[in-house]
């Protein structure tokens, strides 16, 4: 058991006792923390933690506790909407399911196969996953499957496929409670993922263990945990990790034994990284020496390593190059497979791992390769199907369809659980091709994308629907219905079969292709598709998940209780009729043919790869001065459609705004507060600044959160659409903008000194001095211009660390400072 | 085929002519491609050109061809957006090398039928993506 101490985390809202807590589990981040949900009058009032799951014990993120207010949301859809004359109007299920079938149909005919596009999300089940599979594989044929698990974590699915042949996360979160060091490449779970972040802290106050590392270009609260805090350059990733791995190899740092035996490419690694000598690395990262020699250090002595990476390495430069190079790291010094030790590539939301388990994005299902006809022919085989309906090669990420969208390519467009009209990048090109073609939207709640919607559907949310996630670590958990959907809602699942079967997909002797009715029989036929691949979990039942608390893929015979780790007897899924993929040359992107895989003779062994640093696409010059970065609040979800309709998280972070360092913000004459303006050659939103020391100088942040087509908030605004060439991953973390403050000019007159315009414009007079650059004694004339900000609000963010003593430790800490910086 | 593959190689020698335009990043990634295009049309014109062709590599080369292209748009595109939002090359450069690739890319779908004919439906699934084969009805 991993926790010292259960804490049960209870959110409630009940007027007498609840009738019933529900088994259920979060659906909010990649955790998968076990809880219940409180049920009254058919009605969800609460959630609590479960103490007997090992992944929390007990405790909820805010996110989780709070998420079952938008459950009774007022503004929730309860009947589908059809634009008819350009606004949507409420319509009955017959009516939009039929106009979907005919668009389909349509589609089919004027466009083909690959005219129809699904987009889904991470927060689905496993079941509606693989019926998305089915239906859009088997049943229309397009190989146009993708997610907003594009935006999240395409680069952990790449990185995997590359380094290991497969999907699967080698380590697990009970390596985090062993290990001797953790490297947080990247990744900041003291806001994304609080519980597992204070499973880790728990240990350390205990333990003193494991030391932490702490990469990245943000004083993040992760950060301010660390033993050791890297804080780099924008876009230099994989520089740092080139230079790690070269004083690593150059100190003998390595296991020679196991990199001669279960693996390949070692040498070519060695040469690449040859000149990352330490002051090369020092010019480009912006590291100083002593941090990254000490990195090195550590990383390559410990006993015992786990690394986890995330949006600050997926959404950045060279993403899928930076987590092959921690896979690089882990391999050649052997610390994988074995106890506290392989890299925890993370995923963001609570089931986008589970995505691509099953096939509903990615590759085919149970981690079969789209591009070796004999996994072809055993789908075609499951399905029964013919394999000629199948269709062929990896799959198109979000950008790819934008731009087949653009060339009116796409017909139907469908959207489930997601708006992509908040989260994608450059989002008014987005929306200009979303407007070109026919869009359903499968949600909830009216969002910034229904707005481009020509069908709405309603579906059920959680504690409505039953079925399965996959965690962060290949845990599967179980989710139950606590209460029946509102009157007029159906569950995605069912949707999906509906449309099915008035699609009348048949398989090939002409029975209907989906023969299942529910999430549990979806989860059998499931089981048998996986069976002898990588994710098999034919040992798995609904059962077995509910009373052992969720459990590791592979679940089979031979691992009846599930896997803590992978690759144990060092045998990896490189054999050419194993692997999931060929994978693509890591620098341009381009896909490997069967015979180029072959050339590597990895058949079973690693592949350590030589890792090529090319800076990002777009950097900060004279018109453009500021790096813009992205990212999560620890307080809301996405796009907040559900964290945003709970009193609690809306109140404590209700809009969006600007980091800057006070450094730049006393350049520029910012006040902490006032409203600016940050442009970008894309486009321009005003939101009032937050000036702070965590972001370094140069540098900029903005929560991805916020921003409907009114209120000018939106990150996505701004950002850059360019992709990781292998996973697609778009880069939202390195684009360039100006700040401009936002301000109303005044006139001096006789009666209004700058101390009256000061008081009336609710300022300091040193305030007022400082936005108009005045130096003291404080004057200006009658007739002078004066600026005054346009308005100005308390940025107050809360932070939420259980895990820390706030009055203890006030102040960013480091255990290592370089002489140079006294 | 020949001639599809020909036009295409003198697409490629164009655009190798004037790189790179404006050392954006992308064009780091984008340069082995254009070589990698360069060479194995070259060698594929010269192998079917050959009084008994090795059909086996040439069903290679031309795998190498599709796939090169399915990393090469992408990047192409991007490069094409980066460089008129830093203002890095002119828009006539820009557009004009967009407009090229494009062909490029129009050569390698006008090929398809050849490659079908030669290996067949089923096969040339494995040799030309999904987008550069796409029939209307499916």
């Amino acid at each position: 058991m991993s926790w010292k101490k259960p804490r049960v985390d209870v959110n409630l809202y009940s007027q007498g006792d609840v009738d019933d807590w529900k088994y259920s589990t979060c659906n909010i981040c990649s955790i998968g923390c076990g809880c219940y949900i409180g049920v009254k009058d058919n009605k969800i009032v609460g959630i609590k933690g479960n103490e007997d799951h090992s992944i929390n014990r007990g405790r909820l993120d805010p996110k989780g506790e709070n998420q079952w207010y938008a459950n009774n949301s007022p503004d929730r859809l309860v009947t589908p909407l059809i634009r008819k004359e350009g606004q949507l109007v409420a319509a009955s299920w017959d009516e939009a399911m039929n106009l979907i079938v005919e668009k389909t149909k349509e589609t089919l005919q004027t466009i083909g196969s690959d005219g129809i596009s699904f987009y889904s999300t991470g927060q689905g089940t496993l079941e509606t996953y693989y019926t998305i599979a089915k239906i859009g594989r088997a049943g229309l044929r397009s190989h146009l499957l993708d997610a907003n698990t594009r935006l999240c974590t395409a680069t952990t699915e790449w990185c995997l496929f590359e380094s290991f042949g497969a999907d699967g996360v080698p380590a697990s979160f009970d390596d985090v409670d062993l290990t001797d060091t953790m490297m947080f490449f990247g990744h900041n779970p003291a806001e994304t993922g609080t519980v597992f972040f204070e499973r880790i802290m728990e240990r350390k106050r205990r333990t003193g263990k494991p030391y932490i590392i702490v990469v990245d270009v943000r004083k993040t609260l992760t950060a301010k945990e660390a033993d050791l805090f890297l804080q780099l350059k924008p876009g230099t990733n994989l520089a740092l990790l080139n230079g790690i791995q070269h004083l690593m190899v150059k100190n003998g740092w390595v296991d020679e034994s196991f990199i001669k035996n279960h693996t390949v490419g070692y040498e070519r690694m060695k040469h690449a990284v040859e000149p990352w000598t330490l002051s090369n690395t020092v010019e480009v990262t912006g590291v100083p020496e002593e941090n990254i020699r000490q990195a090195a250090q550590i990383i390559g002595k410990t006993n015992s390593l786990v690394c986890t990476t995330l949006q600050g390495t997926y959404q950045s430069a060279d993403a899928t190059s930076s987590c092959v190079a921690i896979n690089n790291i882990h391999l050649i010094r052997g610390l994988i497979g074995k106890p506290g030790n392989g890299p925890l590539h993370m995923a963001g939301q609570p089931s986008s791992s589970g995505n691509r388990t099953v096939g509903g994005v990615g590759t085919y299902p149970g981690n079969r390769n789209p591009s070796n006809p004999k996994h072809i022919e055993e789908m075609a085989k499951l399905w029964n199907v013919e394999t000629s309906d199948l269709e062929v090669g990896p799959e198109k990420g979000i950008e790819e369809i934008i731009h087949l969208m653009e060339q009116e390519k796409i017909g139907l467009f469908w959207n489930i659980n997601t708006n992509p009209m908040a989260s994608l990048p450059n989002r008014e090109r987005a929306r200009k091709a979303f407007e070109k073609t026919f869009v359903v939207v499968q949600d909830p709640f009216l969002t910034e994308t229904t707005e481009v919607a020509d069908v709405v559907l309603p579906p059920a949310i959680w504690g409505e629907k039953e079925g399965t996630l996959e965690n962060a670590d290949r845990t599967i958990n179980l989710l139950t219905k606590a209460v029946d959907p509102p009157n007029g809602v159906k569950s995605d699942f069912d949707i999906l079969l509906d449309f099915a079967e008035r699609m009348e997909l048949k398989d090939k002797d002409g029975n209907p292709l989906i023969d299942y009715t529910t999430p549990e029989e979806c989860f059998e036929e499931w089981k048998n598709v996986s069976k002898g691949r990588p994710s098999d979990m034919s040992g798995i039942t609904y059962e077995k998940l509910r009373y052992y608390n969720g459990l590791r893929w592979p679940v089979n015979e031979e691992h009846p209780m599930g896997t803590t780790r992978l690759y144990t007897d060092f045998n990896f899924h490189t054999y050419p009729d194993d692997a999931q993929s060929y994978g693509k040359d890591l620098y341009t992107g381009r896909p490997r043919t069967k015979s180029e895989f072959e050339a590597i003779q990895a058949n079973g062994r690693a592949i350590i790869y030589d890792t090529h640093y090319v800076p990002p696409v777009e950097q900060p010059r004279h018109e453009y001065p500021f790096w813009l970065t992205t990212g999560r609040l620890v307080w809301h979800w996405h796009t907040r459609t559900k964290t945003g309709r709970s009193p609690y998280l809306q109140m404590i972070a209700p809009e969006g705004y600007v980091e800057i360092n006070i450094v730049d913000a006393e350049q520029l004459g910012i006040l902490p507060g006032e409203l600016v303006n940050i442009a970008t050659p894309r486009g321009s939103i005003n939101v009032p600044a937050r000036v702070v020391d965590t972001v370094q100088p140069g540098l900029v942040f903005i929560p991805f959160h916020y921003g409907t087509w009114e209120n000018n908030q939106s990150a996505n605004e701004l950002t850059v659409d360019f992709t990781d060439p292998l996973s697609k991953q778009p880069t939202f973390k390195q684009s360039s903008c100006r700040i401009k403050p936002l301000r109303n000019q005044v006139t001096v007159s006789e009666s209004g000194s700058l101390e009256e315009i000061a008081e009336l414009n609710g300022l300091t007079l040193e305030d007022l001095a400082r936005v108009n650059q005045l130096t003291p004694p404080y004057r200006a004339d009658i007739g002078d211009q004066i600026e005054v900000p346009l308005s100005r609000v308390n940025v107050d963010i809360p932070p939420y660390m259980p895990y820390r003593n706030i009055e203890t430790f006030p102040h960013f800490n480091q255990a290592y400072r370089s002489p140079d910086d006294d | 085929m020949y001639y599809q593959l020909y036009q295409a190689y003198l697409i490629i020698q164009r655009l190798l002519a004037n790189f790179p335009v404006n050392n954006n990043p992308l064009e780091l990634r984008i340069s082995p491609l254009l070589s990698e295009a360069n060479n194995t049309l070259l060698t594929t014109l010269q192998l079917i050109q050959q009084p008994q062709v090795n059909e086996h590599h040439l069903k290679y080369l031309l795998s190498v061809i599709y796939r090169n292209d399915e990393a090469l748009d992408p990047l192409t595109r991007a490069w094409g957006r980066a460089s008129l939002w830093m203002d890095s090359a002119s828009p006539t450069v820009i557009h004009e090398r967009l407009k090229w690739y494009k062909a490029y890319k129009k050569e390698l779908e006008q090929l398809v039928p050849n490659v079908k004919s030669l290996y067949g439906e089923e096969e040339a699934r494995y040799i030309v993506p999904p987008l550069y084969r796409k029939e209307v009805g499916a």
